[in-house]
């Protein structure tokens, strides 16, 4: 996964946005774009619950006003990909994030985790995912790999 | 002063053949870190043990199964929490003051280990440290090494890297 990687102040930009009630962020390189929640009667593209790409129990219960779309580039395809507010551009400090430990990177169900950080105002960690390697977004993705759609910049 | 009928010699040796077993002084020690799990007595290997942690705050993941508690940040380090009572189907106390995680280096990881209470660290002489039991339960067989006699109880010594190999090849 590339990080977009700032060396002078040694800070990583993430996007963070909520899933299942949990705080999580993907690198900003895997973003293309952030749109309001696609309506799928529209047709203009399928969007896939974030919950269902990180393999997460339980689907996120926010009402719809309460989701957005990230556009998401895989394999030159874009691929709408819902997640909960707040969605926002954080920076964090290379010292601040944390591998996932080993017997939690073996036994998770969930996909994609990569690193674990801790906000300054929040005890939960954020849980930073790699959605390339997550095996749920290549599943569906190649699924739907005919599918069109505009991201929004 | 009347001269004794025996010497201090022959005492000393009256009180050995008494005592009946003679102590090796040479024979290796191994520390024993000893907690409970519910009912159970059991114990690592001292030289596992990095840490024994009090009121450390456990952060739940998303995903994690109920033998994964979650996380702990132990002085910037972030480390996975796990439930022992549910690794090995014992029921065990509600978290408690006594409660502990006992922070536990193998070969290949590390990782807190949840423990009802922690009792005491002790030297074990090696010789005296038995062979588990032929009705030890098949599934307990493998990760146990051995028992010890502590404070009238049979402690049980677990395997440390049985218990962690097999845990994350999601066998245990």
């Amino acid at each position: 996964m590339n990080l977009a990687f700032d060396q002078s102040t040694s800070r990583f930009t993430l996007v963070r946005f909520q899933a299942g009630g949990r705080a999580f962020a993907v690198a900003v390189d895997q973003v293309r774009g952030l749109a309001a929640r696609t309506n799928p009667d529209q047709g203009q593209a399928v969007t896939i619950a974030v919950e269902t790409i990180l393999g997460l129990a339980h689907p996120d219960t926010q009402p719809p006003s309460e989701r957005r779309t990230l556009w998401l580039l895989r394999s030159g395809q874009p691929v709408a990909v819902e997640v909960s507010e707040p969605v926002r551009l954080i920076e964090v400090a290379v010292g601040h994030l944390f591998a996932v430990p080993p017997l939690i990177a073996a036994r998770t169900t969930l996909k994609g985790a990569c690193a674990l950080f801790f906000e300054a105002d929040s005890t939960e960690p954020v849980v930073l995912v790699d959605f390339l390697a997550a095996t749920g977004l290549v599943a569906v993705s190649l699924t739907h790999s005919g599918s069109t759609g505009n991201g929004t910049d | 002063m009347n001269t004794p009928a025996v010497s201090l010699e022959q005492v000393l040796m009256a009180r050995q053949s008494i005592d009946g077993r003679i102590i090796d002084v040479d024979e290796p020690v191994v520390k024993q870190v000893i907690f409970t799990l519910g009912h159970l007595w059991l114990a690592f290997p001292g030289d596992r043990i990095r840490e024994i942690l009090t009121d450390c705050p456990v952060f739940s993941l998303p995903g994690c199964p109920p033998t994964l508690e979650g996380v702990i940040n132990v002085r910037g380090d972030i480390e996975s929490v796990l439930h022992l009572g549910q690794v090995l189907g014992v029921e065990t106390s509600p978290p408690s003051a006594k409660s502990r995680i006992l922070l536990v280096q193998g070969h290949s990881l590390r990782t807190g280990v949840r423990v009802d209470s922690v009792e005491d660290v002790i030297d074990v002489v090696q010789g005296s440290i038995r062979q588990p039991p032929h009705t030890l339960p098949e599934r307990w067989r493998p990760v146990v090494q051995g028992i010890v006699e502590f404070g009238g109880h049979p402690v049980t010594i677990l395997d440390v890297e049985y218990l962690f190999e097999h845990y994350r090849s999601g066998l245990l």
